[in-house]
């Protein structure tokens, strides 16, 4: 997909917004609240899904239809909030089978219905109560063709908001580098692996993309210049680039503060790395490391107060911690090589990768105190570069366990590995996007 | 006359032969100085490198020391909680025994975790409290000069800039001798500047030269200075 029809996807998403909804309008909070009553033993919330219906009659909705569900299904799967039930009976003129649908174990249903008129999609969800047959919620959303997956998507987004309380992570994108034309550009990705979309076209090495907090920049690296330069992206924006640190020696590893507002560098300056911050437009703001040795790769912390970061100032390149004036610095590991720290959105821990032996790292985690250093993958390859959701749940990361870099997801424990899409070339440096 | 015309060629020989040879003397002279002056240079960069190597591997020991330190204030902390844990315990068993009802206590690790949950949360407020709590109920802690430093902090996140400075100043006042107390300093100063008291913060980064000469924030401080002379 080009950059165009991104553009053109969002859009047109965003016409789509203001043409929403019809239905009973139910408060945002009122399905999951009233929904506890079910939820409150501490068992996932049984959710059955419905086949999706076709409103038009033409031969392409049927396939559309399909697909649309697979997305929504997969969305609330990945979730993690509920059971999922499926293979119980359809509506029979508009009503439910409570009993077949009560003894799968559904509490409630979602059904769908899609309508293909010219190139307008419209998706229409809805939750129904499985006890009463009532309908609990309902929305309707339009896009192009194009943008039919984003609109999944999203509705899958308020379904899963209206049945847990939580948001979703279903409209996420997470960016990364990808070697496939043979020179690193930055790309971005759905968070469900689809929609692969290239950024950058300066046929050199551009890596280490970051997300701004809102989502609308793109912080990278790239040699472009025959220097390692820090840029900013904006997004969707039709891939405007602008300068931030061309400093001489090493702009690496921008890093955005949870406000937005500052970034933290890693700058050379002909001579030792240090980790400054500095302001959007690239200005010096304050010079935080002042140690002997390489201080590099900073990560905020969520609440904006401390950096956790990379020094060899003890002999090997080990995680530390420290604050927005580099006053008060704090050892987290001790002993082997580590690398590429992540502070969780959450704030109580912050992974980074660790090299076990010659040629393998694992994803690590460790609270911002140095206690609970725990392992969350093992196995016989280069698991790296992990970068948190955005509700601090899941971790995406590069790793060659199958042969080619790609792009794994895990839970925050991490369980269930699994990989993410399947791009050509090899995967690097992902960052999962708000 | 027939020895002085070979004496006469032999001198005319000799005079472009010894300026031949001064000129190699010379040469050779010139060699030496260079070969020396490199030897020199060698001599000295491999000083400087020795220098350098050496100021590595003292920062790298002062790293590691620190590190221990902190090291044993957590294995010193684990034993306290420990201790509460197993008092707590007892005095479990002796109500149980004895009939009476035994009070609730939590150890200075739970406290000090709860807080600092919070601060790593952004709720600055309840951390606030929590440390609070931590220095009224354990100030003999080892943990004691870090909870109060912690406080100062979130003030200093809330942007109360002239309380994170009254909070820093009772980390020195209390704890000098701890390693919070050069920090606190430095950040006091830094608080004292975001509060528009430039005076009042230069006071403060000179106190901390003098006072902590040798500590590495004495020379972020000396930088801070020249900056805004």
């Amino acid at each position: 997909m080009s950059l165009k029809l991104l553009n053109k996807s969002s859009l047109t998403w965003g016409f789509c917004l203001v043409v929403f909804l019809a239905g009973p309008f139910v408060h945002a909070a009122d399905v999951y609240l009233g929904l506890q009553a079910y939820g409150g033993s501490g068992k996932s919330l049984g959710v059955g899904l419905l086949r999706f219906g076709a409103v038009t009659s033409n031969p392409e909705t049927g396939a559309l239809v399909d697909l649309l569900r697979s997305i929504v299904r997969e969305d609330l799967l990945f979730s993690r909030y509920f059971n999922m039930v499926e293979g119980g009976p359809d509506l029979a003129s508009g009503r439910l089978d409570s009993v077949a649908w009560g003894s799968l174990g559904a509490q409630v249903v979602i059904t769908g219905d899609v309508k293909l008129q010219g190139a307008a999609v419209t998706l229409r969800c809805r939750i129904m109560d499985v006890a009463t047959g009532k309908i609990l919620y309902e929305k309707e959303g339009d896009a192009s063709r194009e943008a039919a997956r984003r609109l999944a998507h999203l509705l899958s987004d308020q379904l899963i908001f209206q049945l847990s309380g939580q948001p979703g992570l279903a409209h996420t994108r997470i960016a990364f580098a990808n070697n496939q034309t043979r020179h690193k550009e930055i790309y971005v990705m759905d968070y469900d692996g689809a929609n692969v979309v290239r950024l950058t076209f300066d046929r050199s090495i551009s890596l280490l993309p970051e997300w701004s907090p809102d989502g609308k920049a793109i912080a990278f690296n790239s040699y472009k210049a025959q220097n390692p330069d820090a840029y900013i992206l904006d997004f969707p924006g039709g891939g405007t680039v602008h300068q931030l640190s061309m400093r001489q020696g090493l702009n690496t590893g921008p890093h955005w503060s949870p406000d937005g507002a500052t970034l933290a560098v890693t700058l050379s300056k002909g001579s030792d790395p240090d980790i400054y911050l500095i302001d959007r437009h690239g200005r010096i703001l304050r010079r935080l490391t002042q140690a002997q040795g390489i201080d590099t790769s900073p990560t905020f912390s969520p609440n904006g107060q401390q950096i956790a970061f990379i020094s060899d100032r003890s002999g090997n390149p080990e995680l530390y911690v420290m604050d927005t004036t580099g006053a008060h610095v704090q050892r987290l590991t001790y002993g082997q090589w580590v690398d590429s720290p992540a502070w969780s959105p959450k704030g109580g821990l912050i992974a980074y990768e660790r090299q076990r032996s010659q040629g393998q790292y694992d994803i690590y985690v460790i609270d911002p105190s140095g206690q609970n250093n725990q392992a969350l993958t093992e196995g016989n390859a280069r698991n790296e570069n992990p970068s948190w959701s955005p509700d601090g749940r899941f971790i995406v990361f590069a790793s060659n366990r199958n042969g080619r870099r790609q792009l794994f997801i895990m839970g925050a424990d991490g369980s269930d590995p699994h990989q993410v899409g399947n791009v050509p070339g090899s995967c690097f440096d992902p960052s999962w996007g708000p | 006359m027939r020895f002085n015309v070979p004496c006469y060629s032999l001198i005319c020989l000799a005079i472009p032969f010894s300026s031949l040879l001064l000129q190699g003397c010379m040469l050779a002279t010139q060699q030496d100085m260079v070969r020396l002056n490199t030897e020199l240079n060698k001599n000295q960069a491999d000083l400087i490198t020795k220098m350098s190597d050496l100021n590595g591997t003292l920062q790298a020991l002062n790293s590691q020391l620190e590190s221990s330190q902190e090291r044993m204030t957590t294995l010193s902390q684990k034993l306290e909680d420990l201790q509460a844990n197993m008092d707590r315990r007892m005095n479990v068993l002796s109500g149980q025994v004895t009939g009476t009802s035994a009070p609730a206590a939590s150890s200075p690790g739970d406290v000090y975790r709860l807080a600092y949950n919070d601060y790593q949360a952004g709720k600055f407020d309840l951390a606030i409290v929590g440390f609070r709590n931590f220095v009224a109920d354990f100030s003999k802690n080892d943990l004691a000069p870090q909870a109060q430093f912690y406080i100062a902090e979130c003030e200093y996140a809330r942007k109360h800039y002239s309380d994170a400075a009254r909070e820093y100043d009772r980390v020195v006042q209390a704890h000098p001798r701890s390693d919070y107390a050069p920090k606190a300093l430095f950040k006091k100063g830094v608080a004292l500047q975001q509060a528009g008291k430039g005076e009042d913060a230069e006071k403060t980064f000179r106190r901390l030269v003098k006072e902590y000469p040798r500590h590495e924030l004495a020379k972020s401080a000396k930088d801070v200075l020249k900056a805004s002379e």
